[in-house]
């Protein structure tokens, strides 16, 4: 399936997967990313939360999980500036 | 290659107005118009190709007998894409509402209604109808209110309307509280090439319109309710020529969200939406690359014969708007304008119908006009 949603914080991302990763339709915002970008979405789209996400990731890509740690949570700083995801940084934070 | 991102479905070109400027020259159906069932098969394959909205229109598409057997089978892809109903909403009985309701709490779709006017005289003095199709228009705005369905108004700029562009946004954003004012220009295509001459308005018209919308939203002159107005454009210099000339290029960015690097790096990579972020399926399965495009020469094929895939990633008029269509950009006054790398020479078909060249620079551009004027007479 090449679109699916993600819902976060009241708002609905459409994802589309692409050859480079993937576009995402946020209201009338339009954004790509690359494969890692797909993977995280695609993750939460499964209801996966953000430490599930971190370990299914580094059990994928046979890596140590607080390296993929320090690459999602650097992708989730990218996802709060247009507003998504944002209850994953308030938990991280608390 | 980056699959559709919207598709304008015409489920019928019926229509029970004969808008001067319709842009498909809607009014009898077409021959051999698409069965339900063909419709469903489109749905699928627009969810396969991973299309991001579906622009449901027509024609008036409630003159489909079957139109609620077609939206109850789209609302299962209706989460993951955007669907609006494009409709002029004279046609809107109780009885009709009252089953979309049923269907819209299955899943939710937007519906935009045509407003050119904002009183009988002045919206019947471009789509015709009488005093009772307008106040039928209004009832289902009521109507749509009171399930909360998300609603916008379209308004096409034609000379005659040009000058009370605002007020009919205003009245539509207070009066009717429209979520989104939709504001387009006339294009020359359908019923509008044969009018065009009485409809086209002067680029001085245009410019003093942008003018006005872009201050009254960037000093936010109406309390925070022009943000809810929108501007449809065709062509790059239609905007950006227009803000230039008016000394608010500035505003680009800000009032307009048009970043010409991140455009291009990432949307398109040129204005133009034909066949490379948009296209049309038409009633009876024809395909073309964008709407001022139907039943002009860049036909693509039909769905009947071919998928949907094949067609956006094989049709040789798509690649020639995909690779080619910046021929114009390489001839004058476009190879010197400063616009140029986006513009591409405007508008494909502006310049095929108004040209006779579709690779001709746009004829309706103001630099192309002053060009011509100092060196072709």
């Amino acid at each position: 399936m090449r679109l699916f949603v993600v819902k976060t914080g009241g708002r609905t991302l459409r994802v589309r997967k692409e050859d480079f990763g993937c576009a995402i339709l946020d209201r009338d915002l339009y954004v790509e990313g690359n494969e890692t970008v797909y993977k995280v979405l695609e993750l939460f789209s499964q209801g996966k939360t953000l430490e599930e996400a971190i370990h299914i990731l580094a059990e994928r890509e046979n890596a140590s999980p607080e390296e993929v740690r320090k690459d999602v949570l650097s992708l989730i700083k990218m996802f709060n500036d247009f507003g998504w995801f944002c209850e994953f940084t308030e938990t991280e934070g608390e | 290659m980056r699959p559709p991102n919207q598709t304008f479905l015409e489920l019928t070109r019926s229509c029970n107005f004969r808008c001067q400027h319709c842009f498909s020259r809607a009014g009898p159906p077409l021959e051999h118009e698409l069965s339900k069932e063909v419709f469903f098969d489109i749905f699928d394959q627009l969810f396969e190709l991973g299309c991001f909205y579906v622009n449901i229109t027509g024609g008036e598409p409630l003159l489909r007998e079957d139109l609620l057997d077609i939206l109850d089978y789209s609302r299962q892809y209706g989460e993951a894409q955007v669907h609006i109903l494009l409709t002029n909403g004279s046609l809107w009985t109780k009885e009709f509402f009252e089953k979309f309701v049923q269907i819209y709490r299955k899943q939710p779709l937007q519906v935009q209604i045509s407003v050119d006017g904002y009183s009988y005289e002045t919206y019947s003095a471009a789509r015709g109808g009488t005093q009772e199709d307008f106040n039928r228009v209004m009832r289902t705005i009521e109507w749509l209110h009171q399930v909360e369905v998300p609603l916008s108004a379209c308004f096409t700029v034609t000379k005659k309307n040009i000058n009370h562009t605002l007020k009919t946004a205003r009245w539509a954003l207070e009066d009717l509280d429209v979520d989104i004012f939709h504001i387009i220009p006339l294009f020359v295509s359908g019923r509008a090439i044969k009018n065009y001459e009485r409809l086209q308005f002067s680029f001085e018209e245009w410019r003093a319109l942008v003018r006005d919308v872009t201050i009254l939203k960037r000093d936010k002159l109406w309390d925070g309710i022009e943000e809810r107005v929108s501007f449809g454009f065709f062509t790059w210099y239609e905007l950006v020529h227009a803000l230039k000339l008016e000394g608010l290029e500035q505003e680009m960015e800000p009032i307009w969200k048009l970043n010409k690097k991140e455009f291009m790096s990432m949307y398109r990579k040129v204005y133009c939406e034909a066949g490379i972020t948009d296209w049309c399926i038409m009633s009876n399965g024809d395909l073309y690359p964008c709407v001022p495009s139907i039943g002009s020469e860049f036909l693509l094929g039909n769905v009947k014969e071919t998928s949907l895939e094949e067609i956006w990633e094989n049709s040789p008029t798509l690649r020639w708007f995909r690779e080619d269509a910046r021929g114009a950009a390489r001839k004058e006054p476009c190879k010197s304008c400063e616009h140029n790398d986006v513009c591409a020479g405007g508008c494909r078909v502006s310049a095929l119908i108004l040209a006779g060249d579709k690779t001709a620079p746009d004829p309706r551009c103001p630099i192309v006009k002053e060009y011509q004027r100092k060196h072709e007479g």
